[in-house]
């Protein structure tokens, strides 16, 4: 059976212990908790402590001499450097960028061609609409043909779209 | 077993140096988009009901700091602002800003808030529209959650994407523990007061080979930031040790903590001086690649949540951006820490909430 990876190490293990004394620990903890925040308050403000912070650069100064030392062992062995690495991703990077932004434009795009087409549809139907009314009052009686292939036929006209009918394309299917 | 807080301490170091961290980040989900190291993670909301669909939620845009993992915002089951609003069928997405390599030295803060943000967020919002069989003008905004230094980023990017016309895909902004007044900034201000750190002189000292400021500068900085805490969490680990749903939670959060990301130098010090050192964000002194940051710009509701416990950033540096913005602003300060609100406690019991209920609110 596998070991619980969480389990207690200390389970089961006690201890003789007095209460005054755990209340005295308890309250010597809660004093040091406090003292050593309004301490820390106290070390912020220190210009000696923010002095000494600043000495953790010289650490990561030492690693960057060993990478040019490194580096420079690489270009003997026609090798790689980091810095052709870094150079190389930069590349991809700016080739990423600019399909980006090729894909924004093209997006953008079709968030004209959808708001287009819904704008070119209406003026359809409008100029549909407005020729079948002239077209009734000028011919009088009412004409034979079916409503709505009259008015695909009349879609049609006012797009200059193909002569076939909506009719005629369906009954070909 | 004693109870004295100094052992405890000291079997919390050891609990906590050989136990095993466990996984987080579960929570099922898919990569929407990906630009450079950034990635958006889409949860996709779980209706209530199994024929239920729900089409008419903003799509919630999650931005976490660019120094911590991305999990933070999803965790551990139970503890995860991701999984949570999705179940609450909301449709979540993650900004993952993914971990800098030495190429990314020289990036700015003008390439986070005006080329990667915008673009992540333009894509959960078509994204979500393609979800919801939306398009047209009928495609929902997007709600950006920002937290800490994310919300400071978001925050300048919807500024500006604002100011750059009347159409934002931005229907609501949640600012979590997130920072403007930096004069009340806290410790971390006292680090890095321009008395003490000259960004110029000093920062590139820090910066490793890559240019970067590595995590090995920044995890003892957040040490300093609360010294005594870093020594008494132990005393958590020692309290769950025993229990080992309890211990895998501290421990996951622990992970987070022991997780940093390293911060572009050049980002870092345009980011310090600009904000902790100067404190041009509320003025609207912030010029980024020619262009002032303008908070008042911000003209969608927006909610600002705080943390009474937090000393990353108190309330007092996070409650006046609700009087900056020039739409409706609601304020809450819950009563927790800086972490504690997304994977402690409060975060089931109250924050997530908070965020559905308000969410739901945002007018389409």
């Amino acid at each position: 059976m596998p070991s619980n990876p969480y389990a207690n190490p200390f389970a089961g293990a006690s201890t003789a212990t007095d209460g005054d004394f755990q209340k005295m620990q308890g309250d010597l903890y809660k004093t040091w908790e406090k003292s050593m925040g309004a301490w820390w308050d106290q070390v912020l403000e220190s210009p000696a402590f923010h002095e000494t912070i600043k000495t953790v650069g010289p650490m990561a100064q030492a690693r960057g001499q060993y990478r040019t030392a490194m580096d420079a062992a690489l270009r003997e062995l026609q090798l790689p450097t980091r810095d052709d690495v870094v150079r190389l991703t930069k590349i991809v990077t700016q080739v990423e960028d600019r399909l980006l932004a090729q894909e924004d434009l093209l997006l953008q795009v079709q968030d004209r061609l959808i708001s287009m087409e819904r704008e070119t549809l209406k003026a359809r139907i409008e100029a549909a609409e407005a020729r079948i009314a002239a077209q009734a009052s000028s011919q009088g009686p009412p004409v034979s043909t079916p409503p709505v292939a009259a008015a695909a036929a009349q879609l049609d006209a006012a797009t200059e779209a193909p002569a076939t009918s909506a009719s005629a394309r369906r009954g070909r299917r | 077993m004693t109870t004295d807080p100094w052992s405890q301490i000291a079997r919390g170091m050891a609990v906590h140096a050989v136990t095993p961290r466990p996984p987080v980040g579960q929570t099922p989900h898919v990569v929407v988009h990906a630009q450079d190291k950034l990635v958006v993670r889409y949860y996709a909301p779980i209706p209530q009901a199994p024929a239920a669909v729900v089409t008419d939620r903003h799509p919630l845009v999650l931005v976490p700091s660019l120094i911590n993992k991305a999990y933070i915002l999803d965790l551990e089951p139970g503890r995860s602002l991701c999984a949570a609003l999705a179940e609450r069928g909301h449709p979540v997405y993650l900004v993952d800003w993914g971990t800098p390599g030495p190429e990314d030295a020289d990036e700015g803060v003008a390439y986070v808030v005006d080329e990667l943000l915008p673009r992540a967020v333009d894509r959960a919002v078509r994204h979500c529209a393609a979800q919801q069989g939306r398009s047209g003008d009928r495609v929902l905004g997007a709600i950006v959650l920002g937290y800490c230094m994310g919300g400071i980023v978001a925050a300048i990017s919807i500024a500006r994407l604002a100011a750059a016309g009347p159409h934002t895909p931005i229907a609501g902004f949640i600012a979590l523990n997130t920072p403007v007044a930096f004069a009340h900034a806290g410790r971390f201000r006292d680090l890095v007061a321009p008395e003490h750190l000259d960004v110029d002189r000093d920062l590139p000292r820090l910066l490793d080979a890559d240019g970067l400021v590595p995590v090995n500068v920044m995890k003892p900085a957040f040490n300093l930031l609360d010294p005594v805490g870093s020594v008494t969490k132990y005393r958590a680990v020692d309290a769950a040790a025993d229990a080992p749903e309890k211990l895998a939670r501290v421990l996951a959060r622990e992970r987070w903590l022991e997780e940093n990301v390293p911060m572009p130098g050049r980002f870092a010090r345009e980011f310090i001086a600009a904000t902790y050192q100067k404190d041009q964000l509320l003025t609207g002194e912030w010029v980024i690649d020619g262009r002032p940051v303008d908070l008042r710009a911000i003209r969608c509701p927006t909610l600002v949540v705080t943390c009474s416990g937090d000393f990353i950033c108190p309330p007092e540096a996070a409650l006046p951006l609700a009087s900056i913005v020039t739409g409706t602003a609601e304020t809450h300060t819950l009563k927790c820490g800086h972490i504690g609100v997304v994977v402690g406690s409060e975060g089931p019991r109250t924050f997530y909430p908070l965020v559905d209920r308000w969410a739901r609110r945002v007018p389409a």
